[in-house]
């Protein structure tokens, strides 16, 4: 399962716009639902961990701020995603939170990855800043080989 | 802690809420001189957006007041439109609303009870840190908050900021399949929910009864959600029409929320208010499992507030089987409006309490003018009063870090918006 987790606000909204692109992918759409599941939510806060809980790998894909230059890509693991600032959540509850929540639990995939794009804090705005473009491109593909690697091997 | 008499403390910033939050106390010999909340408060504004909008798009504004709280806010929107317009949806649209609110007490609830309240008396830093060793609990909690956002889902199109709800009823009609999956799980849910009952009466929970007003919904036949008239613990009892004539907002000098009064006097509005006022017309299942437990309602102890949220958990569960196991596919899930100029009440019961709405409407549907009193800001004066009750009791000569503690949880009993994150409160205490 892939999930683009976001808000609408500006760049917050990076992770929609990734699985948008993956979704228009032709070689993609040849897999069936019970095996490649592209989603997108909205502030999820703790339901994130529930929309993880039926599969065996997640992919998130995020907007974080850790002070790169924006337009950064970045891959984390379980381990990393706690130290890791998302700019926005629902009630103080974000990515970070429902994920150590889901760890604690032990109600996590085997196989979790956060797929981040490095973004200044939003701003009260619908449209993504020009530089995310390139940086939805080259992460859209990265997790679509990816996807290959981990569902077709051969 | 100075050497003299005088105690000064203040926190003018209260971190990660939503909105912006303080709380100043002044001390002088040993007694309150002053003790203020500030809270900045969202809606205002919302009431001015609303001007010159079409009547259609009044329910996409109001729900993006609150995240956690949408629902409430769209459907007292659209009760008082509704009235304004003299329509009458029907008996699908009313029952359908009273299982969307159903999911909203469910989330809100579950998440107020294990994330913000139970790791206060359970000597958590986080309801993360609790599940390390409550971890049942908290799936359980999860369980339940789930299946509130999937009736959210089910009638909004999405939990958060639903879009599926309008004037008149809802856009479409849940599928009978998807009904049906949700209906599925309802049975182990109102085992959980008998289960948290027990689980929160197992908790030690200090007691500062003492006497205040509580105001809700009453319905002559049901636990009241949409509808009702609004009564008081001291035997008032009015139409939604007349909230003006007995509740009065006003400006405090040291908030941008207003305060709202009853005849001049603080109030609690919320679930405790609402199981005190409405008791008889809770399932018996649950008033034995209350009596079981030794609990008593009305209760004037603020503390029993996690157990009538939990209680409220129970009903919502009950009350969304029986809904989802009569569901009937609708020829229309939505009844035809005329708009017509004139004004609307609309009054509901968000998880935190009383919400109420006033719209004056144009003959072409366009919104002359707004007015939206949220719980949050009608419970202000009731928590200031009971902090001050509250922190006698306790004993206004503890250390400052002791009296954050006290003051936080006696906020929390509120679920106000402004404690969704653990550290909510800055807290400045003037000693003199």
């Amino acid at each position: 399962m892939v999930i683009g987790v976001g808000s609408p606000f500006a760049d917050d909204r990076v992770g929609w716009e990734v699985i948008k692109r993956l979704q228009r992918d032709e070689l993609l759409t040849h897999f069936t639902p019970e095996t490649l599941q592209l989603t997108y939510c909205d502030r999820p806060g703790l339901s994130l961990i529930h929309n993880m809980s039926t599969s065996d790998a997640v992919f998130l894909i995020d907007a974080v701020y850790t002070g790169a230059p924006p337009g950064t890509l970045h891959l984390f693991t379980q381990q990393k995603i706690a130290s890791i600032h998302f700019p926005l959540s629902s009630h103080g509850v974000g990515v970070a939170e429902a994920i150590e929540l889901g760890g604690v639990l032990g109600l996590l995939p085997p196989v979790l990855r956060l797929y981040g794009v490095e973004i200044l804090p939003p701003k009260i705005q619908f449209e993504l800043t020009p530089i995310m473009e390139i940086s939805i491109q080259q992460l859209a593909k990265r997790i679509k080989k990816a996807i290959l690697i981990l569902l077709d091997p051969k | 802690m100075s050497k003299n008499n005088c105690r000064t403390l203040e926190i003018p910033i209260l971190a990660r809420v939503e909105g912006e939050g303080a709380l100043a106390i002044e001390i002088n010999d040993g007694k309150i001189h002053s003790l203020q909340l500030k809270i900045f408060e969202p809606p205002r504004l919302f009431e001015k957006f609303l001007e010159g909008r079409g009547y259609q798009e009044v329910l996409d504004i109001v729900a993006r007041i609150c995240g956690i709280c949408p629902v409430a806010y769209q459907m007292s929107a659209a009760h008082a439109i509704e009235a304004c317009f003299s329509s009458n949806p029907g008996p699908w649209v009313r029952e359908m609303r009273r299982l969307f609110y159903c999911g909203e007490w469910l989330e809100s609830h579950s998440l107020h009870i294990h994330f913000l309240a139970a790791p206060d008396f359970l000597g958590f830093d986080s309801g993360i840190e609790m599940a390390k060793h409550h971890g049942e609990v908290i799936q359980r909690g999860l369980r339940i908050q789930a299946f509130g956002n999937a009736l959210v889902s089910l009638l909004g199109g999405r939990s958060v900021h639903p879009v599926g709800a309008c004037v008149g009823g809802f856009y479409a009609a849940p599928s009978k399949s998807a009904v049906t999956a949700l209906l599925a799980k309802t049975q182990t849910l109102l085992e959980d929910a008998e289960a948290l009952m027990r689980w929160v009466a197992s908790i030690a929970m200090p007691d500062n009864s003492h006497e205040f007003t509580y105001v809700a919904l009453r319905h002559p036949s049901e636990y009241p959600m949409n509808e009702g008239r609004i009564v008081t613990s001291q035997g008032l009892n009015l139409s939604i029409d007349c909230f003006d004539q007995y509740f009065k907002e006003s400006q405090v000098s040291y908030s941008t929320a207003l305060h709202c009064l009853l005849q001049g006097k603080p109030y609690l509005v919320g679930p405790l208010a609402r199981v005190n006022l409405n008791y008889d017309t809770l399932p018996t299942r649950i008033t034995t499992l209350i009596e079981e437990l030794g609990y008593q309602f009305p209760s004037n102890n603020m503390y029993h507030s996690m157990m009538a949220r939990a209680i409220e958990i129970y009903y919502c569960l009950i009350e969304a089987q029986r809904l989802l196991a009569h569901y009937d596919y609708p020829k229309m899930a939505a009844v035809p409006v005329i708009p017509s100029a004139g004004v609307g009440y609309g009054c509901t019961e968000a998880p935190r309490g009383l919400l109420w709405h006033r719209f004056e409407i144009n003959a072409s549907g366009q919104v002359i003018n707004a007015r939206i009193v949220p719980p949050t800001s009608q419970n202000q004066a009731r928590i200031e009063e009971d902090l001050t009750v509250s922190l006698y009791q306790f004993g206004l000569d503890k250390t400052d870090n002791l009296l954050l503690n006290c003051c936080e949880k006696i906020i929390r009993n509120y679920d106000p918006c402004i404690s969704c994150s653990t550290h909510f409160l800055n807290l400045s205490v003037s000693r003199k």
